[in-house]
């Protein structure tokens, strides 16, 4: 029985079109994967269906029969649940109450009633939660089983979930993953967005590859590979998370010692941190998120204030002595969105020559600036006057390693660099990265992409409530070790390592 | 916040002939609704309008009388643009008027005997100085205290317009004056008349001049493209090195320097004296006009002209059309919430920016 299906489905805003007659089956009890870069359609897709948007045409079956989805309420009402990348939960009230929040009730809330309710669910699917304890106190595994069951708990039979492994731990992943078999084992359906080829594979049954907004390809997981998959997704062949060939390293750029940093509510977030980092190196910082990460990137850049503890920037003669900065947030940290590209690249050189003479910008200098690093860096645009605002995450990237890596820095550091980005624009971030290591430059590589942070690195360092856990030699970690250290737990033999290094 | 700054983000800055176009149908259904407004006074609409924009433009007298309201118009509302452009809202315009109007009559009164070449500058610079200070006040709390400069400017303004009451009612009165207002200016200091035997005076100039100066900085000096950066985005303006801070307190400075400028322009073209409650609202007004003019400052002189034609003709309208004046102001209200509604109608029209991929 076909529970779910898409026919022709097509959505245009203003001239793009960001479906183009997709059609889709989905069979009741499986879980199907729907692949594809970024701005490839899944969301729209999926928005549809959850009756945020309308498709200028097409139609959707549910069990055979055409319906309407004209409001998210109305996809409910058909048993169709969104699970959103970032959880829409409210952080001060209690599981019970955001699992309830929005439900049809009389005057009289009976809590307690309410949370035996909630018990019993999440027992019955195995997703245990403690019902009576307020969501901002939860790990960020726990919070999204808050989020399932809340679609749960509203009958969903149909759950799509976007990209909801992003935010969880190796391990948190692995038991994720068991909760979506067993879902599925009790007939749920479940579309699966994602771009990580290893979780499709090893969890779906059937899976969808979206490109430019047209379905390319789908088939059952057990008659494709990996590759097969990513050749699919961008059309093209691109490698990402090479391990970079080993380099002799020159002298210690970067000495972190000791470094405690206080964030504005008083929280140590660093504390005691010691880390050295050598010319033409790369050392990677893996870490579930909020573990200090920010704080590090903004302490050695000088941006925050340091309770304690030193950070020396001791660059060659021949590099500039200058530090680039990847901001983990592009469109909020490294760029004005409604500058145009020509502006946001001369945002931190804008007052020095050749860009301003006598307090007036040189027009001339900074399209030609501008030119150059839409060559060199390969942005994607019509012209260097286009607000930045226009362009892809990919290409707004581009723009801020542009501007950053422009006058050889003798530093750098990136913050998640690659994230939300789709692989072939990750694999033009990392290969500029590269080129600066071979260069000469000393990189500080924080990511919560452990892959990809194992694969760049030459050193890794794990960072777990403000302190440096342990660091290990990239090249021979394996991700179950280095999954461990970010959860905290410490193998005792590896104590000896970290002295070693520290 | 979060609200007020999205509202200055897809309000002031696109720049573009749509730009140009959402003003105008906000001012033009103002109008209409006004014309409802005296239908039901009883008045007809089009006798109402004919007198007061025929009075306002096309009498000798009349467009005197509306290039002396365009002028401090004109200038308060560049300091409330550029305090915008920097992402601040100064509703203190008033207050700053009154400032400015204080620090002018200060240094025209304190050196009688000084060539006009000389005290005049130096009357303006007063003014400007006063209604700097004023505006650093709540830059300063905004930087070094986090408080809201929305709330502290417009609080200011009390602080500022009883000031200048006290002290036209004490330290300042002039000596056997029947009611509350200072000591005349001398010449020296005054801002010429332009037009023989109307109030026209040279402020207006001053005000061209200033629009003029500060589009050719917005367009292509550093300090423009810095206070830009900041207005846009001070997060990452602070990541690539700039000194968010320094930069608000500046531009709140210079925002409650022009502003001030507009007090020192009544003080010295106008009046020749510090009265008491002399401004009717310009600082107001203001924040309707540089909202409206989307952070140029070159619509801004368009839109500055447009309310001081419905101040300068309000009056011969409620005289020859019987319409009251108390319409007029409703028009300005309706003016500033026609052009939230297209604000909100625009925001509709265009799909989300970031779709969550």
């Amino acid at each position: 029985m076909n529970s779910l299906q898409l026919v022709e489905i097509t959505k245009r805003f203003g001239r793009f079109t960001a479906n183009n007659h997709i059609s889709l089956t989905v069979r009741t009890g499986s879980i199907h994967g729907l692949l594809g870069e970024n701005g490839a359609g899944k969301s729209t897709l999926m928005n549809i269906l959850s009756g945020l948007y309308q498709p200028d045409s097409g139609q959707i079956l549910l069990d055979g029969q055409p319906v309407t989805i004209q409001t998210p309420a109305d996809a409910i009402r058909h048993g169709i649940g969104m699970i959103h990348q970032h959880f829409m939960l409210v952080p001060q009230l209690t599981v019970t109450e955001n699992i309830i929040l929005g439900c049809p009730g009389g005057l009289h809330l009976d809590v307690r009633s309410q949370a035996q309710r909630i018990a019993e669910l999440s027992q019955t699917y195995g997703l245990d939660v403690p019902p009576l304890a307020r969501v901002e106190d939860l790990p960020v595994g726990i919070q999204q089983r808050v989020e399932i069951l809340k679609v749960l708990y509203r009958q969903a039979r149909i759950l799509i979930l976007d990209e909801p492994t992003a935010v969880l731990t190796p391990t948190e992943i692995q038991s994720f993953l068991e909760t979506l078999k067993q879902l599925a084992s009790r007939n749920h359906t479940i579309i699966f967005i994602s771009h990580k080829l290893d979780e499709v594979m090893s969890v779906c049954d059937q899976v969808t590859i979206l490109r430019r907004g047209q379905r390319v390809a789908s088939c059952p997981t057990a008659e494709t590979d990996r590759t097969e998959l990513a050749r699919l997704m961008v059309d093209r062949d691109v490698e990402i998370n090479i391990r970079p060939d080993p380099q002799p390293v020159g002298n210690v750029v970067l000495d972190v010692h000791d470094l405690w940093v206080t964030t504005e509510q008083q929280v140590d977030a660093l504390r005691g941190l010691s880390l050295q980092i050598r010319a033409g190196e790369i050392v990677g910082i893996a870490g579930v998120d909020g573990n200090g990460q920010r704080q590090l990137a903004d302490a050695v850049v000088g941006l925050i204030p340091i309770q304690k503890g030193t950070v020396t920037l001791k660059t060659e003669e021949t590099v500039a002595k200058k530090i680039a900065y990847i901001p983990e947030d592009r469109q909020k940290q490294g760029l004005v969105l409604g500058f145009s590209i020509a502006r946001n690249l001369i945002l931190k050189a804008f007052s020095c020559l050749p860009f301003c003479r006598r307090w007036l910008l040189q027009g001339e200098v900074i399209n030609r600036n501008a030119q150059q690093a839409i060559e060199t860096f390969d942005i994607r645009t019509s012209n260097a006057q286009l607000p930045v605002r226009q362009l892809s995450g990919g290409n707004q990237q581009k723009v801020i390693l542009a501007r950053e890596l422009a006058g050889e820095p003798g530093l750098i550091v990136a913050m998640q660099p690659t994230r939300g980005l789709d692989i072939g624009a990750t694999a033009e971030v990392q290969q500029a990265l590269l080129a600066q290591r071979a260069r000469g430059a000393a990189i500080l590589y924080i990511s919560t992409e452990l892959e990809e942070v194992m694969a760049m690195s030459d050193r890794l360092g794990v960072l777990y409530r403000g302190q440096l856990v342990d660091m290990l030699d990239a090249g021979t970690a394996t991700l179950e070790q280095v999954g461990l250290l970010m959860a905290g737990i410490h193998p005792g033999a590896s104590r000896g390592a970290m002295a070693e290094f520290l | 916040m979060v609200r007020w700054q999205n509202f200055y983000k897809s309000w002031v800055l696109p720049l573009r002939w749509r730009g140009a176009l959402l003003p105008l149908v906000a001012v033009l259904s103002a109008l209409l609704v006004g014309a409802g407004l005296m239908l039901v006074a009883g008045a007809n609409p089009l006798t109402a309008y004919g007198a007061l924009f025929r009075q306002a433009l096309t009498t000798y007298f009349g467009f005197a009388d509306t290039l002396t309201k365009t002028t401090p118009l004109l200038l308060v509302s560049l300091g409330v643009l550029v305090a915008l452009r920097a992402g601040q809202f100064n509703l203190g315009g008033e207050g700053q008027i009154y400032m400015g109007g204080l620090g002018s009559l200060l240094l025209g009164l304190a050196w009688p005997d000084l060539p006009l070449v000389v005290h005049l500058p130096l009357a303006l610079a007063g003014g400007f100085g006063f209604g700097a200070v004023w505006g650093a006040i709540a830059g300063y709390l905004k930087v070094a205290r986090g408080l809201n400069e929305v709330l502290t400017t417009l609080l200011l303004n009390y602080v500022a317009q009883y000031l200048i009451s006290y002290l036209v009612n004490g330290p300042l009165k002039a000596a056997n004056a029947p009611s509350p207002f200072s000591e005349l200016v001398p010449v020296s200091a005054r801002l010429p008349a332009i037009l023989p035997q109307t109030q026209a005076h040279a402020g207006i100039f001053l005000g061209l001049f200033l629009a003029g100066l500060l589009t050719v900085a917005f367009a292509i000096s550093a300090w423009g493209y810095r206070v830009d950066a900041v207005g846009q985005n001070p997060v990452a303006a602070s990541y690539a090195g700039i000194r968010v801070n320094r930069t608000i307190l500046s531009v709140m400075a210079l925002s409650g320097g022009l502003a001030g400028l507009a007090g020192s322009s009544e003080v010295l073209g106008l009046k020749y004296r510090l009265f008491e409650d002399f401004s009717p609202g310009y600082g107001f007004d203001a924040v309707a006009i540089a909202l409206l003019s989307r952070g140029n400052p070159i619509a801004v002189i368009i839109t500055a002209f447009f309310f001081g034609i419905l101040r300068s003709g309000a009056n011969v309208m409620q005289r020859s059309a019987s319409v009251p004046v108390a319409i007029i102001y409703a028009i300005q209200g309706l003016t500033v919430l026609f052009v939230a509604i297209s604000l909100a109608v625009d925001q509709k029209k265009t799909p989300q920016e970031q779709r969550s991929n």
